[in-house]
């Protein structure tokens, strides 16, 4: 099972779509700390971004992406 | 803060299987999941990294439930001709019981997937399996073989005979063909037969 002592996780819907994009959200989300882990399932339709961070909520990384100049948006439960 | 739910995650495990045998690995989306599973695709995610990451942790957690099956009731330590039959008794079991996870691994064995998957297997499984061997060679119960061959003739005839069981027919395709424990028994003992020094 996927156990790791679960820090908070924040899953998105995004318009990441290939290697390019990914790579220019990772220079934002590689270089905060805040982030401990990160993916994009680029075989899902929504593009879904997950991330693992006990401390930041989703405006903020919303607002990291919207920066890279991607959408983003929370996926609700 | 959003909080694990065992039960979720279970039923997305096994929503997951079922949508795998039926509809393949392209078949497989985590919306659809998620509709089938009565989630939403975010509960997913939280419990799995992405599509990929699903199944192969479905494969490790279908594996565990396999090994934990087989090892019930056995020892290393038994002599080969019991602990043969309480793992013949138990895979067959097994299988029979979850024809979705028989399936399933099947599927995995067969596609890329296995490639990741087979370095997840539990080191405990092997080493039992591994021991209950070298104590038989040490016995002298069991004729030293490379792991292929002995492997094929040890559990490779149970496999068909559970294969045939599931599709309920036998060799003809005319016949209904049930394993029962009469057949597993005569077939087990040609098999130690066979296997003897």
């Amino acid at each position: 099972m996927y156990l790791e002592p679960v820090s908070e996780i924040l899953i998105f819907k995004t318009n990441i779509l290939d290697i390019q994009d990914i790579e220019k959200v990772a220079s934002v989300l590689d270089a905060d700390a805040r982030v401990k882990k990160w993916n994009v399932d680029r075989e899902d339709v929504d593009h879904v971004l997950r991330i693992q961070s006990d401390c930041l909520d989703c405006r903020h990384i919303i607002e990291l992406v919207h920066k890279c100049g991607y959408e983003c948006e929370e996926l609700p439960d | 803060m959003r909080v694990r739910d065992e039960n979720k995650e279970l039923s997305i495990r096994e929503r997951a299987v079922e949508m795998l045998v039926a509809e393949g690995f392209d078949g497989l989306s985590m919306q659809k999941l998620a509709k089938v599973a009565g989630v939403s695709p975010a509960t997913i995610y939280i419990y799995f990294k992405d599509r990929d990451d699903l199944i192969i942790q479905l494969w490790v957690g279908e594996m565990k439930r396999m090994m934990h099956a087989t090892l019930e009731g056995f020892d290393p330590n038994m002599s080969f001709e019991e602990g043969l039959k309480v793992q013949w008794l138990n895979r067959a079991k097994f299988y029979i019981e979850n024809p979705a996870t028989a399936h399933f691994m099947e599927q995995i064995k067969y596609s890329p997937y296995y490639e990741k998957c087979r370095g997840k297997i539990d080191k405990k499984f092997l080493n039992a399996m591994g021991e209950f061997v070298h104590n038989a060679i040490k016995r002298k119960e069991l004729v030293k073989l490379p792991l292929e061959i002995y492997w094929a003739i040890a559990f490779a005839p149970l496999y068909q005979l559970v294969k045939l069981h599931m599709s309920g027919r036998g060799m003809s395709g005319l016949e209904k063909f049930e394993l029962d424990e009469k057949t597993m028994n005569q077939t087990l003992k040609l098999v130690i037969k066979a296997l003897r020094p």
